[in-house]
């Protein structure tokens, strides 16, 4: 029998989920806590910080699971948005964070979890990473910084032409053209 | 406007990395009424700009994280109510609705309410709102002098700046706007006005601290706002 597709499986936990099946959250838990984390921990370079998110996360899926809606888009995209947004809210409150001279080793990190486990990602996720890292391999190295900076340091554009020196017009300007690149370049891997 | 269509695009692009500053955010929503809701192109842009951003949390490596976060996490859905809020609201399945289907680029605002955000971001701050523990929510009602019926909720965080009203009400007649009011002791300040989007659905951001509020109220006013209410009262409810 043909496999179904992944996203559907994981709208079919989330409805579950809405109904109050605690075995269908802890899978989402299982699929999705490591991915979450991670993006929390790189945004927000604390773990403290990084697990209130990712807890809280998880917890307004179990409270209010109806505000994913599996027609706009997969839940895996609309809970890792949900966590990259809450850690970017969090990461310009705590703007002492953004000193660099304390931004943590993530390496450092693993090692002194509780749970050291190697995280054992789903093949299907694994796929999906390395289109994501490909298509970032795509970007001119401008492009990439952009990228960067807004996405995984939580800056604003304004704040990253400071932090660069670059004009807030070019800024822009290669912003719209790395998603645009970005694009096209997962189109081109999911072909 | 060529100008005014990439303008929208950088703007959209930047958006969707949640890189936005305030003033961007405010062109942003001006472009939104005057432009990329008619424009097609910038419309698909939005999205797949918007998925691409999702693609990106990916390129994160993963991290397991500790077991004392998923033991917290699972003594706290074990503790806390299930659903509680939506299950709890006589409107709930109309809200629901509002938050799966949304389309805020159809809907028309102005004034002081709403933001422009796609309906998943937007979605996503209603969640987060609602699922606080210190969030409120309340369900506004006719206060049995209009026909006009409508299922709102009003939802806020004390403190935290933003009212969000979700729900559905009929889409009012030509050259007639809903009108949001905050009260305080019987008077009632302008927090804006709203026209649903074509399907009835309502999704709107009120910047304003609902607890400086004793109550919220929705009139039906002339296109383009009163200075007090004085149209119909359509919903109201103590905050």
């Amino acid at each position: 029998m043909q496999e179904r597709p992944r996203e559907m499986r994981d709208a079919e936990l989330q409805a579950l989920v809405a109904v109050g099946d605690q075995a269908a959250f802890e899978e989402l838990y299982r699929r999705y806590a490591a991915p979450a984390y991670g993006l929390a921990l790189r945004v927000l370079a604390s773990e403290p910080l990084a697990q209130d998110v990712v807890h809280d996360a998880f917890l307004a899926l179990w409270r209010a699971p109806e505000a994913f809606d599996p027609a706009r888009g997969s839940f895996r995209s609309f809970f890792l948005s949900l966590v990259h947004h809450r850690s970017v809210d969090t990461v310009r409150r705590e703007e002492r964070l953004r000193r660099r001279t304390q931004r943590m080793n993530l390496q450092a990190v693993q090692d002194e979890q509780d749970v050291a486990d190697r995280v054992a990602e789903d093949a299907w996720l694994v796929d999906l990473r390395g289109r994501v890292l490909k298509a970032l391999e795509s970007l001119s190295d401008e492009q990439r910084e952009v990228v960067e900076l807004a996405y995984f340091e939580g800056m604003t554009q304004a704040r990253i032409a400071e932090r660069t020196g670059v004009p807030l017009g070019t800024v822009k300007t290669r912003t719209l053209a790395a998603l645009r690149r970005l694009r096209r370049a997962l189109e081109e891997e999911a072909e | 406007m060529n100008g005014e269509h990439e303008q929208a695009q950088e703007l959209l692009a930047a958006h969707a990395l949640h890189a936005l500053d305030e003033e961007d955010l405010g062109t942003l929503e001006h472009l939104v009424r005057t432009h990329v809701g008619g424009c097609s192109e910038c419309r698909t842009a939005m999205w797949s700009f918007e998925a691409v951003s999702a693609e990106l949390a990916l390129a994160a490596d993963p991290v397991t994280p500790p077991a004392s976060m998923g033991a917290r996490l699972r003594r706290d859905v074990r503790s806390r109510e299930h659903v509680g809020i939506w299950a709890r609201s006589a409107v709930a399945a109309s809200i629901i609705l509002v938050l799966t289907v949304l389309a805020v680029w159809n809907a028309h605002l102005h004034g002081l309410v709403s933001r422009a955000q796609s309906s998943q971001q937007l979605a996503g701050e209603v969640l987060d709102t609602m699922s606080r523990p210190e969030s409120r929510v309340v369900a506004l009602a006719t206060d049995g002098t209009s026909a006009v019926s409508g299922q709102v909720l009003a939802a806020y965080v004390p403190g935290g700046g933003r009212l969000y009203l979700v729900g559905s009400m009929p889409v009012p007649e030509h050259d007639l706007v809903y009108q949001v009011w905050l009260g305080r002791r019987g008077n009632y300040a302008n927090a804006g006005t709203f026209v649903p989007e074509s399907s009835g659905r309502v999704l709107v951001l009120i910047e304003a601290d609902a607890a400086g509020y004793d109550a919220v109220l929705i009139t039906e006013e002339p296109s383009a706002g009163s200075s007090s209410p004085s149209g119909r009262h359509i919903l109201t409810a103590s905050l």
